[in-house]
């Protein structure tokens, strides 16, 4: 079976592997628009404040060399469905598979300003290095999502003062709800970084390069902007060959990764999916939410019949030391009815758990994991808490999950 | 191909922490018994110490999970292992684990997990009761265990164990 | 610096002021650690005639040098002040989890001087030291406080103080935890004294040896050491509750405050039998490998519901024997000792003091408010929270049966202590050995736990054998394979007669006992049979880079030995201190009376064998030039 994949991203190496593993006679090419080879873009914080070195970011692999090519540098020109072949680099491809896995990019508003030197987005290595370069001492973030709290703290590390404006009311608006959001914030302000809600950037200003911003409330002088506002997909490819879209913008799959097109599959960051916990459509752009969905394409390419449950939205962070995690639905997300909500604070910790008619929806937490993996699968396996009480009461079962001991606190 | 696991009896165990000292020895080269792979738990109101470690789950999520590709099953013994060159410390694996059993380690900065010490687990060696044992899964005693989780839970133990990592 | 964290904290609660000490490589190598640094310590910075509850007196707390290695039983920390009890050196130790937990927040010790205007508790986590205000928890019991501080704190270990502490009375305890504690002399007291309600530990940092391989090897050797002790199976399976029924039928238990040497009914109530019974599992502190300790329940009956770390020899003689009550409610005693902060033998003590003055007619109903008898549990958890608490007559009695005493002629002769800290668990018209010895020469007073032969027999019993020499009751490979210097083991065990001479013993097991309070081991039996300082120096030298002979080791538990000596010597101790309460010398007991004069007479040889002046007990001055002090 000779398979194409369009992306040498998370999603389009977790396939590549994946089908290798099952299929060792499947030949399979990779098609990555990136001249360098794959890299995990989670690290490009950790490596722009200098935390790790550049060779760190290239991930091992164990793909055979023999039986997968890799092409770089070679961005796909366009899509033949009908003749089950791609063009790239003038030459036509032939496929009896397809997996896109064209990823995202990030956008920058229609605002004056953005095309100046000192403008930067954070999504490739030659992003990071083009800041390096550029070596700017006063930095204004936009937008203040895991990649722009990351960066900020990546930067002040370096020495840089930084400001974050968010046009929200409150940081991390799409990760967090108020209170774990407000001692994230408090931590990054002690720490020196100038946070700004409620605001939207206006204009960046500079005679050759950028030297300032303005938003609604205020200009302040800076040498660099970073943009980590939004990102928009990569569905131009799969839009021209005529691959249905969803309605929120993304390459639309079945629960078996397949696109309106037979033979074509699509996963990773392009994709419209659907979110585990509400069966609804939705967009989640993680890096695990990549692998698990190209492991899904990969085996029912090769005749496996198995199906994606859903994305979870779950990230992980780490706020100047004190870790923070956030996964599944915010309050505002869920309707009040029926929603219970328990929170625990210590003198170091805080945790949140959103409870509606028995299924846990949301875990919010800062300062301490501890416990968040196992709450995270009953989360996912949608088991009720007062299952989990039952197991916590009865030694024997106990015995056996140990784990759920952490847990047991939640629910006193 | 099947793989041995720790397996601790918490009848026996009387929660002396020898098994953290000598886990955190041997890996840390420093010595910190909270940096161990293998965490004991006081439970004080069921009055019985419980033991959370890595238990080599044959599709473990960690691995899907990882950011940065780091976590892969050792060719030929299938242990669970890590390049911790690679390792951002990102700690996305431990959500990712459903028995709590990844470890941070505050040294590194990086994530870890039990490795069963290469095939000889120190901790085992040490422990002065014998409550922590190496034995391959799937032998009586798993199979009471599984019965007992499939009326409660749903879902059997080895399913647990064997995890399918599919979610996302 | 290797082995040890490197530095002592030091906090001063009047001027709220708090600073670390650099941990001298000096004193680590002459002192060790635990009650080895204690002993410097007090002795340089506590000033004669400092008030044990004034502003002047210094609570120390060290933990042992080897804490942090998977040597067994290596989890100890000794807390040391001048003893609101005896006026003297105040010591006591403890294990469980909370010396790790210090030495991993980075501190080999802990130095609390001054007194607080209000209630505080001390936050220790790593470098962040705070002192808190503590009004939520004052004033409530040990339990209580433990949960609301747990709540606050998350993963913390916690010392601290119950009501009895809270109330000076003068042999509160401080507590370790739910189930531990530093009990005797007195020190709650002095941490009640400085307002000082609890100390919050949380901390994980590494602790570094010199040769991690080396620790590593040689605490598998002591593992495998211990199990070889002939009292390691017995032990693992009853604890110290294997000894219960030899002293009983020793008559050498406290009965009824020293009346009488056993009970008709002893074996039933408290027989190794009840760990079975009430038992319910093993707890062991940090890398122990015996796990003496059980947690007992009470299913049914009065006091259902009780769930408590009990099954200890010492709580239970003395509620079970000395005050007389039921298995049952002697181990809720525990429980309540436990809440109320509070020395379970002093408490004992000071309660059958009680009750035979009631018997006696020195004091009554009206005094006490209720009556007072032998056996009768009510009435002695009623004066238990009345001595805590400090009302009625427990106000008195809160002094300790000595000062108590003085309030009613005649009370004199039923105040069983030495040097203001009752007496414990031997009685010994009934048997005489170097554990009787050690309570006339035991640094802390009438106390039972740092003097004793690393062999003790329980099989024969000698009484008042010779006053000079006890009975060995082993054969050669037990003589083999004790640690000792040849000579000095031929000296102080001769095989052909079977006996130990006790003067020569005693000065061997106090320095053995002070070494292992100052390494952080324990001193139960199977440890105390197989471990000497050979072992000890080498993992020592391993641990902390600094060479040390088993020989060097052994003088440095003798110089910290001495200096606590000379500390209650300037304290105003002096040699007739050490006897024993009257009635021992009176009263027959089981036939026997103990001859004050043959008393003397080996105290003396034991004050040779220790280099001190044999007329005063003074440490001579070429002791102390060979000791270096």
């Amino acid at each position: 079976m000779r398979i194409i994949i369009i992306g040498n991203g998370a999603a389009g190496n977790q396939a590549a592997q994946t089908i290798q593993d099952y299929d060792p006679e499947a030949e399979i090419t990779i098609l990555g628009a990136e001249s360098i080879p794959f890299y995990s873009a989670c690290a490009l914080p950790d490596y722009l404040a200098g935390w790790i070195k550049r060779d760190q970011l290239f991930l091992r692999s164990s793909l055979e060399r023999n039986r997968v090519e890799i092409r770089l540098g070679q961005a796909v020109e366009d899509i033949k469905p009908d003749r089950q072949a791609v063009s790239a680099g003038g030459e036509l491809l032939f496929y009896d598979r397809l997996i896109i896995a064209s990823g995202s990019r990030p956008v920058l508003p229609n605002i004056p300003g953005t095309g100046l030197p000192g403008n930067f987005v954070i999504k490739s290595v030659y992003d990071i290095d083009r800041i390096l370069s550029h070596n700017p001492r006063r930095i204004v973030v936009i937008g203040s999502g895991n990649i722009g709290i990351e960066a900020a703290e990546a930067l002040a590390s370096r020495g840089c003062q930084v400001s974050i404006i968010e046009m929200m009311p409150r940081i991390m608006p799409r990760l967090f709800d108020e209170q774990p959001a407000m001692l994230i914030r408090n931590i990054l302000e002690e720490n020196g970084i100038e946070i700004h809600t409620g605001e939207k950037a206006r204009e960046v200003i500079g005679k050759n390069k950028v030297e300032g911003l303005i938003t609604d409330c205020r200009r302040i002088s800076c040498d660099a902007v970073i943009w980590a506002a939004g990102v928009r997909q990569n569905t131009e490819l799969a839009r021209a060959a005529g691959i249905e879209i969803g309605g929120l913008g993304g390459i639309k799959v079945d629960s078996q990764m397949k696109t309106s097109h037979p033979a074509i599959y699509a996963c990773g960051d392009c994709i419209e999916t659907s979110d585990l916990l509400t069966g609804k459509p939705a967009l989640c752009l993680l890096w695990s939410c990549a692998k698990a969905q190209a492991e899904v394409a990969a085996r029912n390419c090769l005749g496996e019949e198995i199906v994606y449950p859903g994305a979870l939205k779950l990230i992980a962070e780490e706020a100047y030391g004190k870790p923070c995690m956030a996964a599944g639905l915010l309050e505002e997300e869920l309707d009040r009815t029926g929603l219970k909500i328990i929170e625990k604070e210590t003198e170091n910790t805080y945790h949140r758990i959103l409870i509606k008619n028995e299924r846990i929806m949301g875990i919010q937490a800062v300062g301490s994991m501890e416990a968040m993996g196992p709450l995270l699968y009953f989360m996912k396996k949608m088991i009720a808490p007062s299952e989990i009480k039952r197991i916590i009461n009865s030694p024997a079962l106990l015995r056996n999950m140990p784990w759920m001991l952490a847990i047991d606190k939640y629910w006193q | 191909m099947k793989q041995k696991r720790l397996y601790h009896n918490t009848s026996l165990c009387d929660g002396c922490g020898l098994c953290q000292l000598v886990c955190a020895l041997e890996h840390c080269g420093q010595w910190n018994h909270y940096q161990s792979r293998i965490k004991i738990i006081n439970d004080m109101e069921r009055e019985a110490f419980y033991a959370v470690c890595c238990t080599q789950c044959e599709e473990a999520p960690c691995i899907l999970t990882c950011l940065m590709n780091t976590i892969y099953k050792q060719p030929g013994s299938d242990i669970t292992v890590r390049d911790l060159y690679h390792c951002i410390g990102c700690r996305a694996c431990e959500l990712a684990c459903p028995f709590d059993a990844a470890v941070f380690d505050v040294i590194k900065e990086k994530v870890v997990n039990c490795d069963l010490c290469g095939g000889r687990p120190l901790c085992v060696e040490y422990c002065p009761k014998q409550a922590l044992t190496y034995d391959y899964p799937g032998d009586q005693a798993d199979k009471k265990r599984n019965q007992a989780a499939l009326q409660r839970f749903g879902t059997s133990l080895l399913e647990v164990f064997k995890f399918s990592g599919k979610e996302g | 610096m290797f082995g040890y964290a490197g530095k002592m904290l030091e906090v001063n609660l009047s001027t709220q002021k708090i600073k670390t000490r650099k941990l001298e490589p000096d004193l680590a190598r002459d002192y060790i650690g635990g009650i080895g640094f204690n002993a410097r310590i007090l002795y340089d910075e506590i000033p004669a005639g400092a008030d044990p509850l004034g502003p002047d007196n210094v609570l120390v707390f060290s933990v042992g040098c080897l804490v942090g290695t998977p040597f067994p039983t290596a989890s100890r920390m000794e807390v040391s002040a001048k003893s609101p009890a005896s006026n003297g050196f105040g010591s006591s130790n403890s294990g469980a989890f909370l010396g790790l937990r210090l030495k991993c927040a980075g501190y080999d010790g802990m130095i609390i001087k001054g007194q607080a205007q209000k209630p505080v508790y001390l936050l220790i986590e790593e470098d962040t030291i705070e002192i808190k205000e503590a009004s939520f928890i004052w004033g409530k019991d040990a339990w209580e406080s433990i949960d609301l501080l747990k709540a606050r704190h998350y993963g913390a270990e916690i010392m601290l103080i119950g009501q009895a502490g809270e109330n000076l009375v003068r042999f509160a305890s401080i507590e370790n935890g739910y189930y531990d504690g530093f009990g005797r002399t007195g020190m709650g007291a002095v941490m009640g004294s400085k307002k000082l309600k609890a100390v919050v530990v949380r901390g994980s940092k590494p602790i570094v040896p010199a040769d991690p391989q080396g620790v590593l090897e040689l605490s598998a050797k002591g593992q495998k050491l211990i199990k070889s002790a002939s009292s390691y199976q017995a032990f693992c399976a009853y604890g110290t509750m294997n000894a219960t029924i030899p002293y009983g039928g020793f008559n050498a238990l406290s009965v009824h405050n020293y009346s009488r040497g056993t009970l008709p009914d002893w074996k039933q109530k408290a027989g190794r039998q009840i760990v079975d019974i009430y038992g319910s599992r093993h707890i062991a502190c940090q890398s122990c490998i015996i796990a003496c300790g059980h947690l007992a329940e009470i299913n049914e009956g009065k006091y259902a519901g009780t769930l408590v770390k009990d099954m200890e020899i010492t709580p239970t003689v003395s509620y079970s024997s000395n005050v007389g009550l039921s298995t049952e409610a002697s181990i809720k005693s525990s429980e309540l000792c436990q809440r109320y902060g509070i020395d379970m033998s002093s408490s004992g003590s000071v309660i059958a003091f009680a009750m035979e003055l009631y018997q006696k007619g020195i004091i009554n109903k009206d005094d006490v408010g209720y009556e007072l008898a032998f056996g009768d549990d009510d009435a002695a958890f009623a004066l238990l929270r009345d001595i805590s608490l400090r009302q009625g007559i427990g106000d008195i009695l809160a002094e300790g049966v000595k000062r108590a005493a003085e309030h009613w002629p005649g009370a004199d002769d039923y105040a069983i202590h030495v040097k203001g800290v009752e007496v414990p668990m031997i009685d010994p018209r009934g048997r005489w050995s170097t554990w009787t010895l050690g309570m006339l020469t035991n640094i802390r007073g009438g106390d039972h736990l740092r003097c004793r032969n690393p062999v003790e027999n329980l099989r024969y019993n000698e009484n008042l054998y010779h006053y000079q020499k006890e009975r060995f009751g082993f054969k050669k490979p037990m003589y083999d394979r004790l640690d000792m210097p040849e000579n000095l083991k031929s000296a102080a065990i001769d095989l052909e007669s079977d006996t130990v001479d006790i003067a020569i013993m005693s000065k061997w097991a106090e320095d053995l006992i002070n070494l292992y309070n100052s390494v952080g081991i324990c001193i139960r039996p199977p440890i105390m049979e197989t471990i000497g300082p050979t072992l000890l120096a080498e993992i020592y030298t391993c641990m902390t880079g600094i060479p040390m002979s088993p020989d060097e080791l052994m003088m440095g538990s003798e110089r910290a030995w001495n200096l606590m000596k000379l500390f209650n010597i300037r304290h105003g101790e002096v040699a007739g201190d050490s006897k024993f309460p009257r009635r021992f010398y009176r009263e027959l007991q089981s036939g026997n009376i103990v001859d004050e004069d043959k008393v003397q007479a080996v105290l003396e040889q034991y004050w040779q064998a220790r280099g001190w002046d044999p007329g005063t007990g003074h440490p001579l001055p070429e002791t102390e030039k060979r000791l270096g002090i």
